[in-house]
């Protein structure tokens, strides 16, 4: 089985190294592609010096797009699962793993790591979870399913899912709308419980007054998307 | 004044017009901004479709004596503006094509040169751009 890791990276000069170290030495059945989503900082020449595995975006996407790229990648490339693995370091290559045993056991499309489960290591700012469980439960409304960790970035996929992203990806913030897309096409989305650390470096792509206008928009998103099959 | 048959008229044009939006968005044959933008507008008009004495009452406020003229007026700058960020849209993907046109033609050399110098080494095709 081909297994690969997509890391998308804008603007993580500071966290990249340590992120890949992590996969190298903690993931070693894994494959990676690190998708440079037309960086401002010098995240290209760190890739260059250290010969990464890298597609450099030469316009910027944003995480709907660059994830997309790599899902991409993984498709054409033959790949039967690929795991998002967010490029800022609160990720944790241990549990890949896992991810993939529970992806083979319960026979799951989707295998979320989520922060939710057993409520250990980072748990993100008290805002944002308020915002996480809303979409918990507009999910569960939707869908029936109960999904913990709905904006979890890390996520496995298997082949079918690929052809299907590859196809279609949601644009922003994409990790609520594209479960409620997958559940609705009768997929099957399994959690594992993980723990995440805080960002190491750098910032967030998405800030505070952003975060109301995306509330709103994967809202929508998520309605619409949960009216079409 | 407007004829009850008018306003229904309108109510059941713009909840297909909602619909018909909702639909292209979903298909991802429009862009949820543009999506947003054109329901909202198509929400007011169902506003004033339902309650029609709201419309004189805005234009009152706007000074302007013919809600018609109101009308007329708020659709014509609606338009400019939609014009306006139709054209934004535009000079972004302008730049965008260019950058990808760019990398492309280097692309092209760089393969070109990869796969010659391979065939150097080999027979004597070439490959030609």
């Amino acid at each position: 089985m081909k297994n690969i890791i997509i890391i998308p990276a804008y603007n993580e000069s500071g966290n990249i190294e340590n992120t890949v170290r992590d996969i190298i030495e903690n993931a070693p059945d894994f494959d990676y592609i690190i998708v440079n989503d037309c960086s401002a900082d010098n995240t290209l020449d760190i890739c260059r010096k250290n010969h990464y595995n890298y597609i450099n975006l030469p316009i910027n996407l944003g995480i709907g797009g660059a994830v997309q790229a790599g899902y991409r990648y993984a498709y054409y490339h033959g790949y039967d699962t690929a795991v998002q693995f967010d490029g800022d370091g609160q990720h944790d290559a241990a549990y890949l793993s896992k991810l993939l045993s529970e992806m083979k056991q319960q026979g799951a499309d989707m295998v979320i790591g989520s922060r939710f489960i057993e409520n250990e290591g980072f748990q993100s700012s008290g805002i944002r979870r308020v915002g996480i469980r809303y979409f918990s439960r507009l999910i569960k409304l939707l869908t029936g399913q109960r999904i913990t960790d709905p904006t979890s970035g890390m996520r496995m996929v298997n082949r079918k899912l690929l052809e299907e992203f590859t196809a279609a990806y949601p644009k922003d913030y994409p990790e609520p709308e594209s479960a409620v897309i997958v559940l609705k096409r009768g997929y099957k989305i399994a959690e594992v419980p993980v723990q995440m650390r805080s960002r190491a470096e750098g910032e967030s792509s998405i800030s505070m007054s952003k975060s109301v206008y995306y509330m709103i928009k994967v809202s929508l998103a998520i309605l619409i998307a949960s009216i079409m099959k | 004044m407007m004829s009850l048959r008018l306003q229904i008229i309108i109510i059941v044009c713009m909840v297909f017009a909602l619909i018909f939006i909702i639909r292209r968005v979903a298909t991802k044959k429009l862009d949820f901004k543009f999506g947003i933008a054109w329901s909202l507008v198509v929400m007011v008009l169902l506003i004033f479709g339902i309650w029609p004495s709201l419309l004189a009452k805005v234009s009152h406020v706007l000074g302007i004596y013919d809600p018609v003229n109101m009308l007329a007026f708020v659709g014509l700058i609606l338009a400019i503006f939609a014009i306006f960020s139709l054209m934004m849209e535009v000079s972004k993907q302008g730049e965008q094509i260019k950058r990808l046109s760019q990398e492309l033609g280097i692309l092209r050399k760089d393969t070109y040169d990869a796969v010659n110098e391979k065939n150097d080494k080999d027979s004597s095709d070439t490959v030609d751009r």
